[in-house]
């Protein structure tokens, strides 16, 4: 990336609403840091559009029963964001619209941790709160066979502390804590 | 003579000092409850007389006892009338000296000559930047200067780093960088609004490394796991013998293009943790540099170090270590909002022309009585119990050395950005699984941040290399004892924290204890918020983060609340 001497931000913001509308998700993340890069006091704005942006762009593909599609962009940006309020509420779109659809069982190990880790968020959002435990668990279950067979698959760390903060019973996290740690190795 | 002290900030704080003493400081973000919590007087009225409230109110004064208001600024100075200024404080003071306004820089001298002996020597402040040159003929507190200073100063300049001789009595600027804001200018056409300046070199890492402008204290933590000399050809930044800083931004944009803007965990990044390395060794060098063209045209033994800068507790143990001064001081306020302090202080001396000086601390808030503390209590419906006095500490340290994390929420809150013991989340040292505990399951935080411990002063030179003492936790050791994992970092290091029983007879007492039980006069002492959250100020704060928080335990007082 070069760095362009008369930054045209407006031009830049455009383009990164073109990657987008054509659900181009690498180029959309290239242009994102340019802008960054470019005008580093407006990182978070930039940051802000971007998690916008891409979230209508998803609500449109849920609309349109893109539903795979739907569902990569959806884990890309829960791999990447901490926490963001329209992600969140996105979150609870996509398993409403999803609702009794079979998505989970295609899905390979990696997509599996993500998606359940997501769904516990769902169910925490909407207080049912030992559905949320049970996703918690399973997703567990499965980052600790994962990470015994391949340790840097998914990033395990950021879906750790995302699904932790999804059970509400603080001794049942404890006990979830406990097994992550007796699993886990720096 | 009462004097309020404004820091008009990012991180903006109200002091209130009285016959050159402080009484009490507040950093607006703690009333506020948003971190970083700027202060802006035209725009943050209500805010600001919280803050003023909590100072007089603390102080048992009215504003009618004031006789003076010092604001600080590092943004443009806007003059405020009187009747506006009365209006935030309360109404008229009785024996008004006037409003000061004073140089940011030379507000940070003031804050940091407070906790001296008043010896001669080098006083250097470092920040992101400070006054502007433009406002100079506006501040009523002048500055002294030396005629021999070495000025690196542009007319549309900004002050990024100043230095003082201070000769037991007067201060006279001996040193000043103050690099032009002027965008149009060569030296900031690839800076991308970055200044030259320090501070704004750990402000691009910070974006560039962790997302965000205010993540300094991070990208400390990654360049441990970094590899220093990695980018060494590059030279980014450079001093010449007269001490004039250049900052290549153009080749730090042209070299590093991949921000790392959503800060996701750097933990195993080569790429960001040599850049972070290489940030951190560039500004030990730099400094070293300037403070030895300093110390050869002022020769003394006596060291002050205060600014945003002076945060890097890395630094900081270089510089001790250097052997280049007997005597360094160090105060845990240096970031603006301790510029309140020293705004406040400046006009003290200037009215009194006396200057007093205490023991460095940043116990400098409020101490909530039981009675406050249960009312609060009874607002949520957690399980308690009051335990005695002399129970009390045998009970926590026997919760700590079980493995349970406590909340410890005792007598005045900390001012700066350190907890000092009073608003702390403490936590078992020798526990291997602790960090992971704490960033998994409390703190959330990415895996390359050390948790820092807190050492009895007597013990210190046993588990710690460190030279002197660390009560503002403003230096940094290598950890000496193996059975240290969770406050160890990945170089061995750790942030220190000394405590003796001058300092804080409350958390001494409680580490002396953990210290009967474990053998071991360490505890590990990390700020009680969560993320993204201002250190609690109230029991009524450390409650709420207690309820949304998994720590195990929360002792308010004599109360212990269990979840």
């Amino acid at each position: 990336m070069k760095k362009i001497f008369f930054f045209n931000q407006k031009s830049f913001l455009d383009q990164l609403g073109v990657c987008i509308s054509k659900n181009n998700y690498e180029e959309s993340l290239q242009k994102l840091k340019e802008l960054c890069i470019n005008s580093p006091f407006n990182t978070q704005a930039f940051i802000q559009v971007f998690i916008r942006a891409w979230c209508e762009k998803i609500l449109n593909m849920l609309n349109n029963d893109a539903f795979e599609n739907a569902r990569l962009r959806i884990n890309s940006l829960y791999m990447l964001i901490k926490h963001n309020s329209y992600l969140n509420k996105l979150i609870n779109i996509y398993f409403e619209k999803i609702n009794k659809k079979e998505i989970f069982s295609n899905l390979k190990d990696n997509d599996k941790a993500i998606y359940l880790s997501m769904q516990s968020q769902y169910f925490y959002q909407i207080n049912k709160h030992d559905d949320a435990e049970k996703c918690v668990q399973q997703c567990l279950d499965i980052i600790i066979k994962i990470s015994k067979r391949k340790k840097n698959s998914i990033d395990f760390w950021l879906l750790l502390q995302k699904s932790l903060k999804n059970v509400k019973n603080k001794k049942k996290s404890e006990i979830f804590l406990k097994k992550i740690l007796e699993n886990y190795e720096n | 003579m009462w004097i309020l002290g404004i820091s008009k900030s990012h991180n903006g704080a109200v002091a209130l000092t009285h016959n050159g003493k402080v009484v009490c400081a507040i950093q607006a973000e703690r009333l506020s409850r948003i971190k970083r919590q700027a202060l802006d007087l035209k725009n943050d009225r209500e805010l600001l007389v919280k803050c003023v409230s909590y100072c007089l109110n603390y102080a048992g004064i009215r504003h009618s006892d004031l006789q003076s208001i010092a604001i600080c600024t590092p943004w443009d100075v806007d003059f405020l009338e009187n009747k506006t200024l009365f209006d935030y404080i309360g109404g008229a003071p009785k024996d008004y000296k006037g409003t000061f306004y004073v140089p940011h820089h030379y507000s940070h001298v003031e804050y940091i000559l407070h906790y001296s002996k008043l010896s001669p020597g080098i006083v250097l402040i470092i920040d992101g930047s400070g006054s502007k040159e433009k406002d100079r003929k506006y501040f009523n507190i002048k500055e002294q200067i030396n005629p021999k200073c070495i000025s690196h100063v542009h007319k549309s300049g900004k002050e990024t780093i100043s230095a003082y001789w201070f000769d037991g009595k007067n201060l006279y600027l001996i040193y000043r960088f103050s690099p032009s804001i002027n965008r149009d200018d060569k030296i900031n056409q690839n800076s991308n609004g970055f200044l030259q300046s320090i501070g704004h070199y750990w402000r691009w890492a910070s974006n560039y490394c962790c997302g965000s402008h205010s993540e300094a204290g991070k990208v400390m933590g990654l360049a441990a796991f970094g590899k220093p000399n990695k980018y060494k050809s590059l030279k980014i930044l450079s001093t010449n013998k007269d001490g004039l800083i250049k900052l290549n931004y153009k080749k730090l944009n042209e070299k590093f293009n991949s921000p790392n803007i959503f800060g996701t965990d750097l933990t195993e990044s080569e790429h960001y943790s040599n850049i972070a390395a290489m940030v951190q060794k560039d500004t030990e060098h730099t400094i070293l540099k300037i403070l030895k063209i300093l110390k050869k045209k002022y020769p003394t033994d006596t060291f002050y170090y205060s600014g945003g800068v002076a945060l890097n507790v890395v630094v900081n143990e270089k510089i001790i270590k250097s052997n280049l001064f007997k005597n360094v001081f160090l105060n845990g306020s240096s970031e603006d909002n301790g510029t309140a302090i020293g705004a406040a202080l400046s006009v003290s001396n200037f009215l009194t022309n006396k200057r007093s000086t205490e023991l460095v601390t940043d116990y400098y808030g409020k101490t909530y009585s039981n009675d406050e503390i249960l009312s609060a209590i009874k607002k949520y419906s957690f399980k308690y119990d009051f335990i005695d006095e002399k129970k009390k500490y045998d009970l926590v340290a026997s919760l700590i050395f079980k493995n349970k994390v406590v909340g410890w929420f005792q007598g005045k809150s900390e001012f700066g950005p350190r907890a000092l013991g009073n608003r702390s989340i403490l936590a078992n040292p020798m526990n291997p699984k602790m960090k992971n505990i704490l960033d998994l399951y409390i703190k959330q935080r990415d895996r390359y941040r050390p948790y820092a411990p807190v050492v009895l002063e007597e013990y210190v030179k046993e588990y710690f290399d460190i030279k002197g003492v660390s009560p503002v936790m403003m230096t940094g050791g290598t950890v000496l004892n193996k059975d240290l994992p969770a406050i160890t970092h990945i170089d061995k290091s750790a942030r220190i924290q000394t405590l003796s029983e001058k300092d804080n007879e409350i958390f001494y007492k409680l580490i002396k204890s953990f210290e009967k039980l474990s053998g071991v006069p360490i505890i590990l002492n990390t700020s009680f918020n969560l993320p993204g959250e201002p250190i609690v100020e109230s029991p009524i704060d450390a409650l709420n983060t207690f309820s949304r928080s998994t720590l195990h335990y929360l002792c308010l007082g004599n109360y212990l609340v269990q979840q």
